[in-house]
């Protein structure tokens, strides 16, 4: 029934902005917000509106919207005080304006006469059909009109992941964290205080988006816990959703009656219901961003039989035990597979997985290793720890012993070739086998390399690698689960 | 049945439903509850423990009575109608006026302890509850919820994720409990929170598992919604 709520293509692929509220002042949101999206390159018209101004970022400024020389305007981007949105909002509406973002605060969350505004504002765009974001928001963000309506200046990547968010601030943090580990965005959307649009709203839109493989969730509170479920049900029979929780409050319900009542803390329920929902829950932002990475570019493993394989045997006896406590098996590797790898390590090696490889240099026989243990049918995924991003280790060593990088450019860059071969490698593989692989560059910020094929998945420690594989275990155990009933 | 007892509680003013109002609901939605028969009388009682057969358990009854084990208004292991005799009178006396009757009940021997139980949340609605039953349920807090209506997938999840889960298998002599019938009564409270939409919250505690693995509700609290016009808040 109100599916129409989410049909907001009019808010992420508009065909032109009326923006109103624009500012010559460099220090007020109506300049910052403008430049923002004359800077992202947005592809349509823009028409700044101020009754004061004649000129902004060399364009035209109209006096109101009705006086806009479009006949359809898709999206209004509201920056003027909470007290003169309703007014401008009905302007918008007698234009025929499709959808709307209301930056200002100063509405419900506020309490008071805020509460009344917003109301007010809600009434209006829905008399009007009109698409409402916030109020009070960041702004939304989409990679294929290169739309960046946003108040801080993140410039995400285009890529497959799209991301609603209840704080802004949270949210747009977010997006720069993600840009430095350069995972790539399809669309964001800070909900604001949600008048009219819910993130329940975004998550269907998003559902929905062919530009979208992956959705990501940052949840304080749902006003429609049904709604939200309902519609997390239907988008996780075909794309992963994450999400991660604010406000984990251990409470149980006041004035309960029963103990069940005195034992139901909100965390706990909202944790069971995205569980039921067949949601990834993260518990941490970075987290949400590693699984956002593994999801959107790994196969889904089939099981949950890990094989380990490591540079050195401390690692994988660690990376084995978090495998343990996050419900993933390390199962022994079969005859066929031992018999390959007796054929490339020196005769003391593990002969079990983990298989350790025990310090050797040779990084051609490491990749046959992995092979080998990737064609073994009881193993679903690999964790490789240390083989990947070598050139990390090289080069602190170079640092340490010459003390002037410059002189042994050519040697480093070498071994920054030789990664870049292991990686293509591992893509290769990860296609061959349609095995998920996550490289683990041990005791460094190592970026994997740029490759004709893409980017490795590789993870800041072994326990995010291992939370990696055990979030795409339970979404690929949940899916399975619908196909049984 | 269940809507003419809660409407007779909600008519009357009540916050919960008796132990017995309680269980004969929790039975019309597939919960297997321990036999048992309301008495009003000693003589009364002594034919029903006949009936169900020695040894019972009797507890004071009635609508406004609950925390019985606090109260010690529960008297286990009456095996002679003399001591039907004796216990009736003790109960009463502590009951007091509150007294509506004595219940008189099957005698479950002491087993495995499990808690069910349905509460609403003011975000995703009706939620049941699964988890170690007993005197201590509050302290281990091991319990797990889902928001109804609940898959069976719901159920097996919640059965196999409590911390205590082991305790459900075979163990030290005790057989392995008939997780599809615990799966049963999981899904049938998850029932109750969308079609009684008077109900407020459910404790069955303990919920114990008998000598050969079948759960069966000994103890049951319904609470109900009040109307409007008694000035509820929640």
């Amino acid at each position: 029934m109100d599916n129409w709520k989410s049909e907001l293509d009019c808010v992420f692929n508009p065909r032109n902005i009326a923006f109103i509220g624009a500012s010559k002042n460099v220090t007020k949101w109506g300049h910052i917000i403008l430049g923002n999206i004359v800077a992202g390159q947005f592809k349509g018209d823009i028409f700044p509106v101020n009754p004061r101004e004649e000129w902004i970022m060399e364009r035209k400024v109209y006096r109101t919207v009705g006086e806009i020389p479009a006949d359809e305007i898709d999206l209004a981007v509201i920056v003027v005080p909470s007290k003169v949105v309703p007014g401008i909002l009905r302007e918008c509406a007698d234009k025929g304006v499709k959808g709307a973002i209301v930056v200002p605060g100063g509405f419900s969350e506020e309490g008071g006469e805020g509460i009344e505004i917003e109301r007010e504002l809600a009434v209006i765009a829905e008399d009007a059909g009109m698409r409402l974001v916030g109020p009070n928001t960041m702004g939304v963000y989409c990679g294929r009109s290169s739309l960046y309506a946003m108040m801080p200046p993140v410039r995400p990547k285009p890529g497959p992941v799209a991301f609603v968010a209840q704080s802004g601030n949270l949210g747009t943090q977010m997006m720069s964290i993600g840009q430095r580990k350069e995972i790539g965005f399809s669309k964001f959307a800070a909900s604001g205080n949600e008048a009219a649009t819910a993130a329940s709203d975004y998550l269907k839109y998003f559902g929905r988006d062919p530009d979208t493989k992956v959705l990501l969730a940052y949840i304080e509170g749902l006003k429609d816990g049904r709604e939200f479920i309902d519609a997390a049900s239907e988008i996780t029979r075909e794309k992963p959703l994450i999400v991660f929780k604010g406000g984990q409050t251990a409470a149980g319900m006041k004035a309960a009656s029963s103990h069940t009542g005195a034992m139901a803390g909100s965390a706990q329920i909202y944790n069971a219901a995205f569980k039921q929902c067949g949601a990834v829950i993260a518990s941490t932002p970075n987290e949400m961003l590693d699984l956002a990475w593994a999801f959107a570019e790994l196969p889904l493993p089939r099981s949950n039989r890990v094989g380990i394989l490591t540079w050195g045997g401390g690692w994988g006896v660690v990376t084995a035990d978090a495998c343990e406590k996050a419900g993933l098996a390390i199962p022994p590797l079969s005859e066929n597979t031992i018999a390959a790898i007796d054929k490339l390590l020196p005769p003391y090696w593990s002969r079990n997985n983990p298989i350790d490889l025990v310090g050797t240099l040779d990084r051609d026989n490491h990749i046959k290793c992995l092979e080998a243990l990737l064609a073994d049918d009881g193993i679903d995924a690999a964790i490789v720890l240390g083989v990947v991003g070598g050139s990390t280790l090289v080069t602190a060593h170079v640092e340490t012993m010459m003390g002037a990088p410059a002189a042994v450019q050519a040697f480093v860059e070498h071994f920054k070739e030789v990664d870049r071969q292991i990686e293509t490698r591992l893509l290769e593989l990860t296609e061959q086998y349609k095995k998920p692989i996550i490289g683990v560059a041990v005791a460094s910020d190592y970026k994997p390399c740029h490759t004709e094929k893409g980017r490795i998945v590789a993870a800041p420690t072994p326990h995010m690698a291992v939370r990696m594989l055990a979030g795409m275990v339970d979404y690929n155990k949940y899916r399975d689960s619908l196909e049984e009933d | 049945m269940s809507n003419n007892i809660i409407d007779k509680a909600v008519a009357e003013g009540r916050k919960t439903l008796s132990e017995y109002e309680s269980k004969k609901l929790l039975a019309d939605y597939g919960v297997p509850i321990v036999a048992e028969d309301i008495a009003g009388s000693v003589n009364d009682a002594a034919a029903i423990a006949e009936n169900i057969g020695w040894p019972v358990a009797m507890k004071a009854c009635g609508t406004g009575i609950t925390h019985k084990t606090e109260k010690k208004l529960i008297e286990l292991n009456i095996d002679s109608p003399q001591k039907v005799a004796a216990a009736y009178a003790a109960l009463a006396e502590r009951a007091g006026e509150g007294l509506e009757g004595v219940l008189v009940q099957e005698m479950i021997p002491a087993g495995r302890e499990l808690v069910v139980g349905l509460i609403r949340d003011k975000t995703f609605g009706p939620c049941v509850m699964f988890g170690i039953g007993g005197i201590y349920t509050e302290v281990f807090r091991d319990v797990t919820f889902r928001v109804a209506p609940l898959e069976k997938r719901d159920a097996s999840e919640m059965i196999g994720e409590i911390r205590g889960a082991a305790i459900l298998g075979a163990f030290r002599g005790m057989p392995e409990v008939d997780r599809g019938l615990l799966a049963e009564i999981l899904i049938g409270i998850g029932r109750i929170g969308i079609e009684q939409d008077k109900i407020n919250e459910i404790d069955i505690n303990p919920l114990i598992i008998d000598p050969v693995g079948a759960p069966v509700a000994v103890d049951a609290l319904v609470a109900v919604k009040q109307s409007s016009a008694t000035g509820c808040c929640r």
